[in-house]
């Protein structure tokens, strides 16, 4: 049980594996409010494409990443089905296309917003599974904590959550073992855990908790031992090895995706008139 | 109080006592007033039997107990009256590595790891890099440094705990048995980059053990019986001694068992030897 990949990171190495977390984290959340404004076939196709370049780039298969939608199919279908079947459009007179069966309907715009819907939820997915798939989970605790520091100044513990996400990381794959050795120890002594309906299986696993827990306590009264003798006073005047620097390409990668959230509000709002943002608008409700 | 100047001594503890649970009906004793003295460049093994307070008395070297009565002095520095600085300055003195490697690790890669020490001092990133390189050369780890500690032998685990405490470089490293819970291969290896730290960095080692063999490597042995220091000599006159040992409940060493054995039968007379070498060359000359 010692290769538990905890997180979901395909090992490769690749430009977006060793893009900084943080920057990471920035692009996703920028990328998450395009997905959110767009709302056009043609500027959902745009965000696309750009998320299938950095897929290319992070030499994950296309597969892998589209395999974390198995997780969102129901919550999909459930609301393309109804998105469709309750939008009336502008009513069955003025629609193109209307077929009417008791209170629901559909109809072209019902079949348009269903759509758009569904790249919506689709492509909101996908994005953050790139960065789950390119980055350690430790990488990612470190750019949680640092992205939460302006918190700092309104006294939340920013330096303790990093602190403890970091060692609940650390502690996975520990607790995975000692789950297994506690689980075998009562098998050995005829417990059962694959046998009986729900109600057994779960009752069964109480007498392995109570010890794991027991277990987990312990390691953390040793741990917090351990870490005041090397002088732990809650990050207080702490400093860090590894000093976080973005480079140059995570620069141009974040200031690329604000190009592109800024592309989706001129196509969205076009404030200045432009005729050419109505080829952008193709394939809207 | 211990004058620090004279013999270098770094570590004073006189009378120290110490309940568990004081003042409640659990009450434990766990030190019934221990003094010894610590000189630097000491290798000292601490051994006692269960339950003899010698895991008490790591955490009282290291401040993070504070003796109920009497007092413990590092570096001229009483851990009962140090404020906050002061108990860090004590913790930069001795380092204690613990007994299980899996609960002293605070990141999931090998260099984070050992980093966090130094990092908790506040040093530049560039000393700790230095540091963190150094330590894990020290303990033979250095390849692994961008691994995880998780796929590691628990030897190995140890010896990165060992350059955790290395990086803040100590001048006084307590080894709380450390070598425990390790399989004899891993208690050697662990032992050797003890030995080579000792040499190469000049450390004074504190070993608390409960493993004859282990305490036969140091220079000195101190035993502790029911919160007291029962026996505190060179290593060759404290192991020698099988009775006595046995009377506190601990083991001599193989080799001077084997000795002692054939002492009684009355074939042989001369010192009861400790090691392994100095049995065979007893042995040999054996008629």
């Amino acid at each position: 049980m010692k290769d538990v990949v905890f997180g979901q990171i395909y090992p490769v190495n690749s430009p977006v594996h060793r893009a900084d977390a943080r920057a990471k984290f920035i692009i996703m959340i920028v990328y998450i409010v395009t997905v959110i404004f767009a709302r056009s076939f043609m500027q959902f196709a745009v965000i696309a494409a750009a998320l299938l370049t950095v897929v290319l780039m992070s030499r994950v298969p296309p597969l892998k990443v589209l395999s974390s939608l198995k997780a969102i199919i129901v919550l999909a279908v459930v609301t393309f089905v109804f998105t469709v079947l309750l939008n009336k459009g502008a009513g069955a007179e003025a629609e193109a296309f209307y077929v009417g069966f008791g209170p629901f309907c559909i109809c072209r715009t019902g079949l348009m917003t269903g759509g758009l819907v569904l790249c919506r939820i689709v492509l909101l997915v996908l994005g953050p599974t790139v960065v789950t798939l390119t980055t350690t989970p430790v990488d990612m605790a470190d750019a949680i904590e640092f992205l939460l520091s302006p918190l700092k100044l309104i006294k939340v513990p920013v330096h303790a959550f990093g602190m403890i996400m970091s060692i609940a990381l650390r502690m996975i794959p520990t607790l995975f073992e000692e789950t297994q050795r506690v689980m075998n120890a009562q098998k050995a002594r005829g417990a059962c855990f694959d046998h009986g309906n729900v109600f057994k299986r779960i009752a069964a696993l109480v007498p392995v908790l109570i010890p794991l827990f027991i277990s987990a306590f312990k390691r953390s009264a040793d741990l917090s031992d351990a870490m005041e003798s090397r002088c732990y006073n809650g990050g207080k005047g702490k400093t860090r090895m590894k000093v976080l620097r973005f480079r140059v390409s995570d620069i141009a990668a974040m200031l690329f995706s604000a190009a592109l959230l800024f592309f989706i509000l001129v196509c969205v709002y076009n404030w200045w008139g432009w005729s050419w943002v109505s080829v952008m608008a193709m394939g809207a409700a | 109080m211990e004058n620090t100047a004279k013999n270098n001594i770094i570590i004073s503890v006189r009378n120290a006592t110490y309940k568990y649970n004081r003042d409640t009906e659990d009450e434990v004793t766990a030190l019934r007033g221990v003094s010894f003295d610590i000189a630097e460049g000491d290798f000292v093994a601490l051994v006692g039997a269960n339950g003899s307070g010698k895991s008490t008395l790591a955490r009282l070297l290291n401040a993070l107990y504070v003796p109920d009565d009497g007092s413990v002095v590092v570096d001229g520095i009483d851990t009962a009256q140090a404020g906050h600085d002061e108990t860090v300055k004590v913790r930069r003195t001795v380092g204690v590595v613990f007994q299980n490697p899996d609960n002293q690790m605070v990141a999931s890669v090998i260099e984070d790891d050992v980093a966090f020490g130094p990092e908790n001092l506040g040093l530049p990133p560039a000393e700790i890099r230095e540091r963190v390189d150094w330590a894990l050369g020290c303990v033979g780890m250095y390849e692994h440094r961008k691994g995880t500690p998780f796929r590691l032998s628990g030897g190995q685990k140890q010896r990165i705990a060992i350059a955790g405490i290395l990086a803040m470089k100590p001048r006084v490293m307590v080894l709380d048995e450390s070598t425990a819970m390790l399989d004899p291969r891993g208690k050697r290896e662990v032992m050797d980059a003890v030995e080579r730290i000792r040499e190469e960095a000049g450390i004074t080692v504190v070993t608390i053990t409960h493993f004859p063999d282990e305490a036969a490597r140091a220079d000195r042995v101190i035993a502790l019986s029911d919160g007291r220091v029962a026996i505190d000599e060179n290593s060759r006159d404290a192991l020698s001694d099988v009775e006595r040992l046995r009377s506190l409940g601990l083991d001599a060493p193989l080799p001077a068992r084997i000795a002692y054995g054939l002492k009684r039968r009355g074939i042989y007379t001369g010192d009861v030897p400790v090691t392994a070498e100095r049995l065979a060359e007893v042995l040999c000359a054996i008629k």
